[in-house]
């Protein structure tokens, strides 16, 4: 899908053959921010955007581009520290500017990418939806009645309704997949500790992962490929793909049948895998980040608990009264977990299933004042992005309903092997070759 | 996938009001008792008496 109006690669092919430039890129960009501003996905709009694009001209018009991206606009989300702006984390409170990038903030600057703003989020990154009412809840451009899906809603939205080519988000439990999917993106969380998240603001000890949302996997890729500072197989196929049957169990009958369908397309009959492990993941990653967030931000609450949302407040103090015993119970069936996703990667190449159990669930006009707290359309929701955010193992989200239709966005997820970001990529590949993008009806881009 | 059960959503007033009782110890345990429940936290198993990964069909 390279000729997709705002996409990375199709922006890296323009420059390339001198038909645009970064700094009309960023120009435009800037206008589609403006015309969009009521959707709250842009928190902070970063000054140093105009400079950078400007150098980066000059090394596109001496034949020297730093790599694919430089002088691509890209935004990330606001629990990524970028210097001399708050890393908010989605509250009111967190002002302080910080004096250094992120790792992978760094890794995006040196490959040239002109990070121009930084994303609404949900609060601390504590929930799958996306509701903010701090700031607002970023508008999810398929309806605008539906939540946009989270944590990482502004970068979401931002990228969906032509803001941003592409964007950065973090992913604790689905927030990259979770709002790529519901606003017709693919979002992918690559093998724990593939892209470093030193100075991102953590939500948990070790679920806590970064990636890319963008209109494309190969746009994907090229993100992942300067933040984790490796060079993606282009020529893999995916021979043994399977059916995780459990992670159909309680979906959408649309959800299911679109999945079924778009792998049946893609891969062919698959044979199904049962994932009794699994399967309890919704439990286990209540109990993992109720007890983490709780402990890690434990002087945020003492300080701050009168400025947080009522749904933030209330998830760190009961996470806080959590019990070893449920913490020890939660981490052996989290070992479990991993032993049985990597015992079915030995066995096929591809594990397939819903990347959210439902359609985006409807936003409740009082949510959107206060927020909301409701564990049983969350765990609906993201019971299936859950599990890899437990085992480490990569995951992505590709969109999976047929072109031309007006459908809701249905995604399909696909892990690999620990360590196996290609092949998740390749398959990937293989669906979108089928399915591919579809623009939304709310549009701010060119 | 075991979810946890339905229940009503919590927000507007009743949010707020949530949110300020979880914030006194033996009310938020209190609460956390029913959330504990509804999430299936007790049910939990060890792994070890769950059934392996299974193949259910070929193509």
């Amino acid at each position: 899908m390279s000729g997709w109006p705002l996409g990375v690669a199709a922006l890296a092919q323009a420059f390339r053959a001198g038909k645009d430039d970064p700094v009309r890129a960023l120009a435009r960009a800037r206008a589609a921010a403006e015309k969009g501003k009521g959707d709250h996905a842009i928190l902070w709009k970063v000054e140093e955007a105009e400079r950078e694009a400007e150098a980066s001209r000059a090394r596109h018009a001496d034949g020297a581009p730093l790599s694919p991206l430089d002088g691509v606009p890209l935004v990330v989300k606001d629990c990524i520290d970028v210097a001399g702006y708050p890393t908010t984390n989605g509250t009111r409170f967190l002002m302080a500017k910080v004096a250094k990038d992120a790792a992978l903030v760094a890794r995006l600057r040196a490959a040239g990418a002109v990070i121009f703003a930084k994303t609404n989020m949900h609060e601390f990154g504590c929930q799958p939806t996306g509701v903010n009412p701090h700031y607002g809840t970023p508008v999810n451009p398929w309806d605008p009645d539906r939540i946009p899906g989270g944590s990482s809603a502004g970068s979401a939205v931002s990228v969906a309704s032509g803001i941003a080519p592409a964007a950065i988000g973090t992913d604790a439990g689905g927030s990259v997949r979770m709002p790529a999917t519901l606003c017709g993106l693919v979002g992918f969380k690559p093998t724990f500790g593939a892209v470093p998240t030193d100075g991102c603001a953590a939500l948990t000890r070790d679920l806590d992962h970064a990636g890319p949302l963008a209109w494309t996997v190969e746009d994907a890729t090229l993100l992942f490929e300067a933040m984790a500072e490796v060079k993606v197989d282009r020529g893999l196929r995916p021979a043994r793909v399977a059916l995780l049957t459990d992670f159909l169990e309680g979906a959408d009958p649309a959800v299911v049948e679109t999945v079924r369908a778009a792998a049946r397309d893609a891969f062919g009959a698959l044979p199904e895998e049962r994932t009794p492990c699994c399967a309890w993941a919704a439990a286990v990653e209540f109990v993992v980040v109720g007890s983490d967030a709780s402990a890690l931000m434990a002087d945020l609450l003492r300080d701050h608990a009168g400025e947080m949302g009522g749904d933030a407040r209330t998830i760190l103090q009961l996470g806080g009264g959590l019990k070893a015993a449920d913490r020890a119970k939660a981490d052996a069936l989290r070992a479990g977990m991993r032993r049985e996703l990597d015992a079915l990667c030995e066995r096929y190449d591809l594990l397939i299933g819903p990347a959210a159990g439902t359609l985006a669930p409807p936003l409740h006009p009082t949510a959107r004042r206060t927020g909301e707290l409701d564990t049983h359309t969350m765990a609906r929701l993201a019971a299936v992005t859950f599990p890899t955010n437990l085992t480490g193992h990569p995951s992505i989200s590709v969109p999976c309903v047929p072109a031309g239709s007006a459908a809701q966005p249905v995604g399909l997820q696909l892990i690999a092997a620990r360590g196996a970001d290609a092949m998740a990529l390749a398959g990937a590949r293989a669906v979108e070759a089928l399915r591919g993008p579809r623009r939304p009806p709310r549009w701010w881009g060119p | 996938m075991h979810l946890p059960v339905p229940a009503p959503p919590i927000r507007g007033p009743l949010l707020w009001l949530v949110s300020r009782l979880t914030s006194v110890g033996f009310l938020r345990d209190l609460v956390l008792l029913k959330v504990r429940a509804d999430a299936g936290i007790p049910k939990m198993p060890f792994p070890d008496a769950l059934p392996a990964a299974r193949v259910e069909g070929k193509p």
